[in-house]
């Protein structure tokens, strides 16, 4: 009986929604540096990131959205193109972090454990030992909110060249009763998914002019129950040997503008180098390419595969 | 106003004085006007005035006829230089300052935009949330 009690209770903590400040940065010696901050909310196993008013992602169990509501679009990632995720998740889930922490051992060497009450809140405090701290070279410490079974705080120290780095996450935590609607994509945006996957659609990859392979390429489609459609490629080539990056962007006309908006917020393509269009390169589609490559030479790369192309009647 | 202020006074002084005794021009607009356009015009009113004035008005009108032509054409030149310079500049700023910051580039900033680009392309996410992922990898209890 007090057994279905404590689950009972258990779930209804998890089931709790939380909003709050997620800010982190790092710390050196003297300084505070790459300070950045989040906001969140989190209600049954679905989390609200929100970098900028209404620009937010949404991750959940099924699949995260990201949800840019200046081109009233949503689009939906494929999980390997989104790595970070179960670590987020892990961190503001109710209970996660706490659950890990009750499983450590109280005789582990590794980790001391402790309880304070801080500002009338129940706090349970669990960091390395020294001795895993000198053998390693780094140290985790946790503070936990005893009640929500929430993470307020997280350092990780490391130690480089014989000085330490420490990497700070502070979260602030405010229990409300959210409402669902924060948590689904807006019904009348247009979906898209980004995907590793093609459909029916070849693209020119001029590999061995630039000299380099070819590291990934996405593909946007739309996001339809009945069927999907390529309406944008993205084909990235990074060079280590020559310090650059070549990203071919290809168009389906009449979702151009959009869809290079689409591609350029999802992979964070606010870089330095320089943007050139090439019109029509095939039917009905348009190449534009974002480079920090010479652009004279690049120039004559393409200029010369075109007239390749052209000679050989591949069409590309 | 056709001559400058000073000589403008003097002129129509000049006209004036001249015109003392004789029969008043008629439209001496419409002359002056004439004057400009037809380098010299036979103007049988002002041919009385013209002989007894110390001031060779044709000559004036003359060489104000060339300052202003010669004023035009700096100022055609000017224009045209001008905008050719600015479309030039802009030409170069737009097509070349790619090429020569590329060329110049410091080798850190070229190792921070690959940096960026990768991490980029692993996460999928951007901005503030791209930082935020890398510091939860390793994490015991995260991952």
């Amino acid at each position: 009986m007090i057994g279905l009690l404590l689950i009972l209770l258990s779930v209804f903590q998890v089931e709790n929604s939380f909003y709050g400040e997620i800010n982190f940065y790092k710390k050196n010696q003297k300084t505070t540096i790459e300070k950045n901050e989040l906001r969140y909310f989190a209600k049954n196993n679905s989390i609200r990131l929100e970098e900028k008013k209404n620009e937010f992602f949404l991750l959940r169990e099924d699949g995260n959205v990201y949800v840019l509501q200046d081109i009233n679009t949503n689009i939906f990632f494929e999980k390997a193109l989104f790595p970070g995720n179960k670590e987020i998740f892990n961190l503001l889930k109710p209970g996660h972090v706490w659950g890990k922490v009750a499983e450590i051992s109280p005789d582990d060497d590794q980790w001391i454990k402790k309880e304070d009450i801080f500002n009338d809140v129940e706090i349970v405090t669990i960091s390395n030992s020294n001795t895993y701290f000198e053998e390693q070279g780094f140290k985790t410490t946790y503070w936990l909110h005893k009640e929500y079974k929430l993470p307020m705080k997280r350092e990780r120290v490391t130690l480089n060249e014989g000085y330490s780095l420490t990497d700070v996450i502070e979260i602030s935590i405010n229990e409300e009763e959210l409402n669902d609607d924060l948590f689904v994509a807006p019904e009348n945006n247009n979906n898209y998914k980004i995907t590793t996957k093609t459909t029916k659609k070849d693209f020119f990859l001029p590999e061995e002019i630039l000299g380099t392979t070819r590291q990934r390429t996405f593909y946007l489609n739309t996001h339809k129950l009945e069927e999907e459609e390529t309406k944008g490629a993205f084909v990235s080539y990074l060079s280590k040997e020559k310090d650059a990056y070549i990203y071919m962007v290809y168009f389906q006309h009449g979702l151009k503008s959009e869809n290079f908006k689409i591609i350029k917020k999802s992979f964070d393509l606010d870089l330095d180098g320089w943007l050139m269009d090439l019109p029509e390169i095939t039917d009905g589609w348009s190449l534009k390419i974002l480079s920090n490559y010479p652009k004279p030479i690049l120039r004559q790369h393409l200029k010369t595969l075109a007239l390749k192309n052209q000679l050989s009647d591949s069409g590309a | 106003m056709f001559f400058s202020e000073n000589r403008n006074k003097a002129f129509l002084a000049e006209v004036r004085k001249g015109l003392q005794g004789q029969k008043k021009p008629k439209r001496v607009k419409d002359i002056l006007c004439d004057l400009i356009e037809n380098e010299k015009p036979k103007v049988p009113e002002l041919s009385g005035m013209t002989k007894n004035s110390k001031i060779d008005i044709f000559g004036i009108v003359d060489q104000k006829i060339k300052i202003q032509q010669r004023k035009l054409a700096i100022n055609s030149f000017a224009g045209v230089s001008f905008s050719t310079l600015a479309i030039c500049l802009m030409s170069i700023s737009y097509f070349g300052w790619g090429y020569v910051r590329d060329t110049f580039r410091n080798n850190t900033d070229m190792a921070n935009s690959l940096n960026k680009v990768e991490q980029a392309s692993q996460t999928g996410l951007s901005g503030g949330v791209s930082d935020f992922n890398t510091l939860l990898l390793e994490d015991p209890f995260l991952t």
